[in-house]
């Protein structure tokens, strides 16, 4: 199993807890073992809709995740760690302490590592650090590329890489990971709310991964350019929720495929980042009328994103993004109006670094859809019994520590 | 437009190091003593994408503040200090790396480097370089 609920008291709380008596000097962070640690806190209210699960129209403080790990330099090549994480954020997570990675990685050459265990999965700019809040400016990255309700879906693989740096001599060099595995099974995710609001019960899944990455360091200063892959499979079974007496289904998602080109410029106190994000899938339902056949969904989403550091203490940014749902197969159960199959969100940020260690950040969202029940993204049914309006405005304050 | 677009990235990412005068000096053990490094060798080593230059083991060791950190880490990786500090917390934080080593005076980092085969890094110019050499990146 991965994950562990810690008797008697929800695991952020014991986050909270370990960080606050882990005193400053353990950190450990000049040897050959090292133990750190982040934690996050956040209150969100939105005017209208309720977002990512939480009850954001009536203001909610639940919003909190952290992450503990230990690595061990063994030698100069040999590398061993593991850390645990942990989130509480609205129905997203539930408090159980999961295993977030744990690896042993070898490096042979410069060019030819290989890790093995839990990995994170690099897929675009940001999909393997996206916990990590203090290493961007924003409260939440664009949900059109990186959903935080569909996190466990794609965030990690239990399975290999090959990795490693090549060279180009005067034009750089390219870093790739390679990496095929299996993908944990998580029940407190937004991804099998969606399943059972598209009016499903009982669900199981698994699933299997393999992709690349590829990222380009230019020789121009600051400008890294890259592209990964990923192409998944997931088979489920459940039971049709609205049938007087249990009609058990089956599926196969046979073809889901990612495709995501970044790039990332930072120039002087200037930094900009955007990515474009298509993704496929196709899916095969076995089981008695009335499950359709077969589905097919293309969900393409990009950002564009700038931000200014105005003084140690000061950064300012925004970004938009953009997702579209389109339902490739059976379109006559397509939603249509104001606000479907789409999620358009406009951002602006200020985040405030007191200390290296310790920041905070308000940020305005102006978000125009609430995407499709066949493809729920941050907004779904069962938060909504009296419908979900087309527009959401959304402050957001997060602060977060990392040691 | 693509051609003007990419003339915009060369001007605004021509290093720094090119056009105006640095406030540190990059330095190492005398086992570097005769090998080149150029500019990408630098961002190579800096950011942990290489262990080796020329057959030999390089360590980067890091400022942890300063004007010739700031200047540095601009000129040579193209990152602002809080942009380095994020990027080696995200290595850490996915388990795909370990920071390099970091030392908050001239005096520790000169030290360092003069005992240990491989060390590489920077100082602010005024410094005592006894005990290292100095190196210029091409």
């Amino acid at each position: 199993m991965s994950t562990i609920r810690i008797a008697g008291a929800p695991g952020v709380a014991t986050l909270m807890l370990l960080l606050a008596v882990v005193p400053a000097r353990a950190q450990m962070n000049e040897g050959p073992v090292q133990f750190h640690g982040f934690f996050t806190q956040g209150y969100a209210i939105s005017d209208h809709n309720n977002y990512l699960t939480m009850n954001t129209s009536q203001g909610t403080a639940q919003m909190t995740d952290g992450g503990l790990n230990l690595t061990w330099q063994v030698n100069d090549k040999l590398r061993v760690g593991a850390q645990v994480y942990d989130r509480y954020i609205g129905d997203l997570g539930k408090g159980r302490v999961s295993l977030d990675w744990a690896l042993v990685d070898y490096r042979f050459r410069d060019w030819l590592g290989f890790r093995a265990g839990r990995v994170k999965t690099p897929l675009g700019l940001f999909n393997d650090s996206q916990d990590q809040e203090f290493s961007y400016t924003w409260a939440l990255l664009p949900q059109a590329v990186y959903p935080l309700d569909l996190r466990e879906t794609y965030n990690a693989h239990t399975g290999g890489d090959l990795y490693g740096a090549i060279p180009l001599g005067r034009k750089g060099y390219v870093s790739y990971q390679m990496y095929a595995g299996t993908v944990p099974s998580d029940y407190r995710t937004g991804f099998l709310y969606g399943i059972e609001d598209a009016g499903f019960r009982n669900v199981t899944y698994s699933g299997r991964t393999t992709g690349y990455d590829l990222r380009w360091t230019t020789p121009v200063s600051g400008l890294m350019a890259g592209v990964s892959q990923s192409f998944s499979e997931r088979e489920y079974e459940g039971e049709l929720a609205a049938a007087p007496i249990i009609i058990k289904g089956k599926a196969k998602t046979y073809f889901s495929r990612q495709t995501a080109l970044y790039a990332e410029f930072v120039h002087g106190p200037w930094r900009l980042d955007a990515e474009y994000r298509a993704w496929k899938s196709l899916t095969r339902i076995l089981g008695p009328p009335p499950l359709p056949g077969r589905s097919g969904q293309n969900t393409p989403g990009w950002f564009a994103a700038l931000s200014y550091r105005v003084s140690k203490l000061v950064e300012i940014g925004a970004y938009r993004s953009q997702y579209k749902f389109q339902e490739l197969l059976d379109p006559v159960v397509t939603q249509t109006g104001p606000g479907a199959n789409h999620v358009d969100d406009t951002t602006v940020t200020i985040r405030l670094d007191p200390t290296p260690y310790w920041n905070i950040k308000v940020e305005g969202h102006f978000i125009d859809g609430f995407g499709s029940v066949l493809s729920a993204r941050g907004f779904y049914p069962r938060y909504h019994p009296q419908g979900i309006q087309p527009n959401t405005n959304m402050l957001v304050v997060r602060t977060g520590i990392v040691f | 437009m693509l051609r003007l677009a990419l003339a915009m990235f060369l001007v605004l990412g021509t290093s720094p190091a090119q056009t105006r005068a640095a406030s540190y000096v990059v330095i190492a053990n005398p086992n570097l003593a005769d090998t080149e490094v150029s500019g990408s060798d630098m961002r190579r080593i800096f950011l942990g994408a290489v262990t080796r230059i020329d057959g030999k083991p390089v360590q980067p060791v890091v400022a942890r503040s300063g004007d010739a950190h700031k200047q540095f880490v601009a000129d040579w990786l193209g990152k602002t200090e809080s942009g380095l500090q994020n990027y080696f917390r995200t290595l850490v934080f996915t388990g795909k790396g370990s920071p390099p080593k970091s030392f908050a005076t001239t005096v520790e980092i000169i030290d360092y480097i003069a005992s240990t085969e491989g060390a590489i890094g920077y100082v602010s110019l005024d410094a005592n370089l006894t005990g290292v050499v100095r190196l210029e990146p091409k």
